[in-house]
């Protein structure tokens, strides 16, 4: 085995099902190196140096391989690109290697206001160009494809002129970036936009997954609202069969961000992801050798 | 549509301004209005953004209760519109707006609690930095010597209050022993918050005990007074002051001035 594929760092060693690395959970995993297949950190929360997350980061990736997400980004924000946090990332980047970094489809700044929300776009013609510009010059700055994530909203515009899936479509192909597929994602905005979760699932392009999340939501009445405080739903994990059938064996990762449980529950959210995930696939195989 | 005009009026919109601009461009149906699914967001941003300073601010919010927290929370958001990525730094204004926020003028230790909680934020994400060889002070000339600034760690901050703040502090920790209604308020403290790698450390300099000339001392540092002015004011005490401050990391680095 050469050096490159034994480090841990390596993108392949990526598999299986991970969570999404939270302050709680800081001692437990230091303490007790738990048997979880890789980490995502959400980046922003590393950004400043001499932090403690920080020096708890550079324990974590001793042990485990890491992904970085983000909601920084803003790559569908009018503004210019926000150089001081794209050179702050770049910088983590360098420091602890993860295999891959991903924001999101929308926009969370503008006009110098950081909202920490993530707000969706218009589904234009225009709008795709804009994004894809400035994914490419992320790409180009990082060094590397980016990796996008599919958002939950609650809202759409008079303007748009697409659906979203053939939004998604064309800004990942045209930036040549990989997807995030959010599952949850997917239901919340189906449900609150009446539009058929199925018909959005298979309409991805499957060759650029590069991840799934999974997440629970809370049912406001009115509308689903993504919360990351709850665990997965049956309709969820039901379209995550779905997911799975329609892009193999990727990696799956359990977010909980609030009302966050024991690691243990986490861990048990994640097993479970692992163990359909397996199954749909062990089930994809016998049909294919079947065949 | 134009994106651009869109962003600023949505933008103004959530954070309490007029909402009519942004709410024509979203389509809304017989589940809910267009200004309500754009009060959706409204609500989600003040919420991350309330969970934040709660998590910044605990015992401000312990004291004045969840409910008048977030309230307060929600007007303080409206006017202080975040302009940074990072939590850490959101907040920065916050002890200013309860100093000025009309109703809790009665609590009176409010505002300086809320000081001491962001001194606590700020040294958490300050960086470590390197201890100076103050063993070049001596080979300065005396001029030289006389032109030098002190400057204190980075990740120590003092602060002053009229109110026992520390005590409040620490009667709200899980582990801590202390009662509430033990405290006596009315007592002024002089303290030195300090992180020591993991863990953050508040030391209290009572007015009327001997130490509290260490913390004048250390406070004038702060101020920027070189080593004649220092001089002047603690006289006989400033080897020895100079020499604790160094050797307990409270002073990093010198610097020669040219004034």
């Amino acid at each position: 085995m050469n050096s490159k594929e034994a480090s841990p760092y390596n993108k392949n060693n990526i598999k299986g099902c991970g969570i999404g690395l939270r302050i709680d959970h800081f001692d437990e995993i230091e303490a007790q190196k738990p048997n979880i297949p890789w980490f995502e950190i959400l980046s922003d929360n590393y950004l400043l140096e001499g932090t403690l997350q920080r020096e708890f980061l550079s324990h974590i990736r001793n042990d485990y391989p890491v992904t970085f997400h983000g909601v920084g980004l803003s790559i569908g924000s009018t503004e210019p690109l926000n150089m001081d946090y794209l050179k702050r990332l770049k910088k983590l980047k360098d420091e602890v290697q993860p295999a891959w970094i991903s924001d999101h489809l929308c926009w969370t700044s503008a006009h110098g206001v950081v909202t920490h929300d993530l707000i969706p776009l218009p589904y234009t013609q225009d709008i795709v160009k804009h994004i894809v510009d400035r994914i490419l010059q992320v790409q180009d700055f990082l060094g590397e494809q980016i990796v996008i994530e599919n958002v939950s909203s609650y809202l759409q515009f008079k303007a748009t002129e697409m659906t979203e899936w053939d939004f998604t479509n064309e800004v990942t192909s045209r930036s040549d970036c990989k997807l995030l597929l959010d599952v949850n994602n997917i239901y919340v905005s189906a449900q609150n936009h009446k539009f058929d979760a199925d018909e959005y699932l298979v309409a991805m392009p499957a060759e650029r997954v590069a991840e799934i999340h999974l997440a629970g939501y809370e049912d406001k009445g009115t509308h689903l609202l993504d919360t990351h405080s709850r665990p997965v739903t049956e309709p969820v994990w039901d379209l995550f069969k779905k997911a799975i059938e329609h892009v193999g064996d990727v990696p799956v990762l359990i977010e909980w961000d609030n009302d966050i449980p024991s690691l243990e529950r986490v861990i048990e959210e994640s097993t479970t992801a692992h163990e359909i995930q397996q199954q749909i696939l062990s089930s994809n195989r016998k049909t294919t050798y079947g065949h | 549509m134009d994106i651009k005009s869109f962003q600023a009026d949505f933008i103004n919109a959530i954070f309490g301004g007029d909402k009519e601009p942004a709410v024509s461009h979203i389509i809304g149906d017989s589940i809910l209005t267009a200004e309500q699914r754009l009060g959706i967001y409204s609500g989600s941003v003040h919420g991350i953004l309330t969970q934040a300073l709660g998590t910044m601010f605990p015992v401000c919010k312990s004291l004045v209760g969840d409910v008048f927290f977030n309230n307060m929370c929600a007007i303080f958001i409206d006017k202080n519109p975040p302009n940074t990525s990072f939590f850490a730094e959101y907040g920065t204004h916050f002890p200013v707006f309860i100093n000025a926020f009309e109703h809790v003028k009665d609590i009176h230790y409010l505002p300086d609690v809320a000081r001491l909680e962001w001194i606590r934020q700020e040294i958490w994400h300050e960086e470590k930095s390197q201890l100076a060889d103050f063993s070049g002070l001596a080979t300065l000339s005396e001029d030289e010597q006389s032109k030098v600034v002190f400057n204190l760690s980075k990740r120590m901050r003092l602060i002053r209050s009229d109110y026992r703040i520390d005590e409040l502090w620490f009667a709200h920790q899980e582990d801590s022993e202390l009662n509430l209604e033990d405290i006596e308020m009315d007592y002024a403290v002089k303290l030195i918050v300090r992180r020591d790698e993991n863990t953050i450390k508040i030391s209290s300099f009572n007015e009327t005990e001997d130490d509290s000339n260490f913390w004048d001392f250390l406070d004038a540092i702060s101020e920027g007074n070189n080593l004649d002015n220092l001089a002047e004011q603690f006289g006989e005490s400033l080897g020895v002051h100079l020499s604790q401050g160094i050797q307990g990391g409270w002073i990093e680095r010198f610097t020669i001035t040219n004034e």
